[in-house]
């Protein structure tokens, strides 16, 4: 290695699992990095044999932030295999919870995971930091104080109709196992009504309507000159800071982005299954003109030349793969994570890239002008839950009306053997989950993650994931202190409890939860 | 009223200690004034077990250095002072101990007491105790009876 490289072994956590980051250093700029996922998760082992229903009660506890995504992407699979109808009722239900996983987890994203990182030292001299450090320090900040005791109140709704958040399994094929009443849905209305009323005062600093009609990146820094109060809530605070921070210009992947497309349109998905009617678009962009792709489940194929697993669980579409773990510390091989890729390419899974692929006008403008960044993909997650929060309160209005008669189950005619797959937008990206199974019996089951893409390793090609390409030519101003690693990867929300066991290479740094002081 | 909350992974060998605990838990009569939660890998998830009640008592298995399957008892105190205040998932039992003043403000906080058998590591794709931590199950069981007798 020549004189003024050097190997950088970064742990991270605070990213709901373990990550090591790998990096090879020259001067102060990162020019090869390798994303190791520690965890071998093993669900897939778990599965085989077992009753084909199982995985609707197992796979939920994959993960403890999740939960409902992975219980409505196993569901999709034996509906998609048994190609049986789905009552109207039952989707919104679905929709309902997953959407108030979504809306909980972006706000504890933004204050319990990222904006910590706006106390480190590195910042202690910048005008606004006071003002930070009262906002988000970890336990002290009212901000961070506020976000756990709202977004624990939005779970609730998960709990009307599932009984617990996480792992319930009130999604049965045909729908859902509950039926509320309409006073029970008036409670879910009231909840919503709360979230929201917090949100708008603390979050954003005015109505949701006005933050709504921002449609442009000039709306939006004319928003922020408009009023103090938009300026000094918690959103104007963090994006300020976060632009003035740099991370406007930070952790640009190649701008490919993916998305399964969110909230199946309750009527219109039915058997066959072969379209996608969905309230946010499924779709692709693909990095050089900046346009929608129409989604091709056909095009997602999984590499393992550098994951820790045997050469017989396969390269391919995820259908036709297993998943044999080989441990091999001493090869080229160097995580537990798979590869997987679309039509051949590296992307980007996340809130950011389902709001672009949507057409959200906001996101796309912001998009054109700096593309995938780690700033943007903040603002996504600031702006995502007003618009999910509509369209919840939406579901509610329309519950309560007329289609409250509409069922919430219908009962389906089981089949014996078969194939299928449930492909649902998470709260950090695209999740699938593809099952085979004969006799009713379990024979396959594959799940990929949106972290999985996007901590992906290199592939059969030798290119490097995602977060990989992020991360190389990034200048890193104090070796001691890499806080640009950590606002680089923890802006994708990562879960490595889904994604995905250990490393020694030269100097190791660890951070934890608490500001590096 | 008393909870009895029982964190772990099942599915990851001597981790799933607490859950272990909770099936033994459930196939006992119900007891009144006793509620078991199941709380698998619940970080923030599990703050609602923490209300409407004087006491709960958490189950869950620790790693540290020591000899595999000791069971000690500590309060929410000497849990932030022994051990790591994140665990590696960053935002586990210790973290939620730690937010409970803020996410409950405004209410009386339960006394706290945590049952935990040591642990050397997990084991993946595996719903089975070593031998060292499932003998400390019957110990742990006798334990939270004192506790309820206690109250």
């Amino acid at each position: 290695m020549a004189d003024n490289k050097k190997n950088l072994t970064v742990e991270l956590n605070r990213v709901e699992g373990d990550l090591e980051l790998k990096l090879v250093v020259e001067g102060n700029r990162i020019v090869d990095a390798r994303a190791v996922g520690r965890m071998y998760r093993g669900f897939e082992q778990i599965l085989i044999g077992r009753h084909a229903r199982d995985g609707l009660v197992i796979t939920p506890r994959v993960c403890g932030i999740c939960s409902t995504a992975h219980l409505y992407a196993a569901v999709t699979a034996i509906e998609t295999a048994w190609q049986c109808p789905i009552g109207p009722n039952g989707t919104r239900v679905r929709n309902l919870c997953l959407m108030a996983e979504e809306v909980q987890s972006d706000a504890r994203h933004s204050f319990l995971m990222f904006a910590i990182d706006f106390c480190n030292r590195r910042y202690r001299h910048h005008p606004l930091y006071p003002r930070i450090e009262e906002a988000f320090q970890v336990f002290k900040g009212r901000i961070y104080a506020e976000t756990i005791r709202h977004t624990k109140q939005l779970l609730e709704i998960v709990a009307l109709f599932g009984g617990q958040w996480p792992h319930s399994s009130y999604m049965i094929p045909g729908g859902v196992t509950t039926v509320r009443s309409r006073k029970e849905l008036i409670r879910v209305q009231t909840i919503l009504d709360s979230y929201l009323r917090w949100y708008e005062d603390s979050i954003i600093g005015c109505s949701s309507e006005r933050w709504l009609a921002l449609r442009t990146r000039d709306d939006f820094h004319a928003w922020l000159d408009e009023k103090q109060a938009h300026r000094d809530s918690a959103a104007g605070l963090f994006l300020r800071f976060g632009r003035e921070a740099g991370l406007a210009g930070l952790g640009r992947g190649n701008d490919r982005l993916l998305s399964y497309g969110a909230w199946f349109e309750p009527e219109e998905w039915q058997p066959p299954f072969r379209k996608r009617p969905c309230r946010r678009r499924a779709g692709f962009v693909n990095g050089i003109n900046g346009r929608v792709e129409e989604f091709v489940e056909e095009k997602i194929k999984e590499h393992i030349e550098y994951s820790w697993f045997a050469r017989q669980s396969g390269s391919g579409p995820p259908a036709g793969n297993r998943t044999i773990p080989e441990f091999a510390p001493n090869s080229k091989r160097y995580s537990w994570a798979k590869a997987p890729r679309y039509d051949g390419q590296v992307v980007e899974m996340g809130a950011l890239a389902e709001l672009v692929v949507a057409g959200d006008p906001l996101m796309s403008s912001f998009f054109r002008e700096q593309g995938a960044t780690v700033w943007l993909r903040e603002l996504a997650r600031l702006h995502r839950p007003l618009l999910t929060l509509n369209h919840m309160r939406e579901i509610v209005r329309t519950m309560l009306g007329p289609d409250f008669e509409q069922p919430f189950y219908l009962s389906p005619k089981t089949v014996y053997s078969g194939s299928g797959r449930g492909l649902i937008q998470a709260a950090r990206g695209g999740l699938g989950h593809w099952v085979s199974f004969a006799d009713n019996r379990i024979t396959g089951y594959q799940i990929i993650s949106p972290t999985t893409w996007n901590a992906s390793p290199r592939d059969n090609l030798d290119r490097p994931g995602h977060w990989e390409t992020t991360l190389i030519n990034t200048e890193i101003a104090d070796l001691e202190n890499p806080v640009e690693i950590e606002h680089i990867i923890r802006s994708h929300d990562a879960c490595l409890v889904c994604c995905v066991h250990f490393l020694d290479t030269g100097r190791k740094l660890s951070f934890g939860l608490g500001p590096t002081r | 009223m008393i909870h009895i909350v029982c964190f772990g992974n099942l599915w990851a060998g001597d981790d799933g200690f607490g859950i272990h605990v909770f099936e033994e838990l459930a196939r006992l009569d119900p007891l009144p004034g006793v509620k078991i939660f199941d709380a698998g890998l619940l970080g923030l998830g599990a703050l609602s077990c923490f209300e409407q009640c004087d006491k709960v008592i958490v189950v869950d298995a620790l790693r540290g250095s020591g000899k595999v399957g000791v069971v000690l008892r500590l309060n929410a105190a000497e849990m932030a002072l022994h051990y790591p205040v994140y665990s590696e998932h960053a935002l586990g039992v210790n973290f939620l101990l730690r937010v409970l003043p803020i996410a409950l403000a405004g209410q009386t906080l339960p006394e706290i007491v945590i049952l935990a058998a040591r642990i050397k590591e997990a084991r993946p794709a595996d719903n089975r105790l070593s031998g060292p931590v499932r003998a400390a199950l019957p110990l742990v069981l006798a334990l939270i009876t004192e506790e309820l007798l206690t109250c």
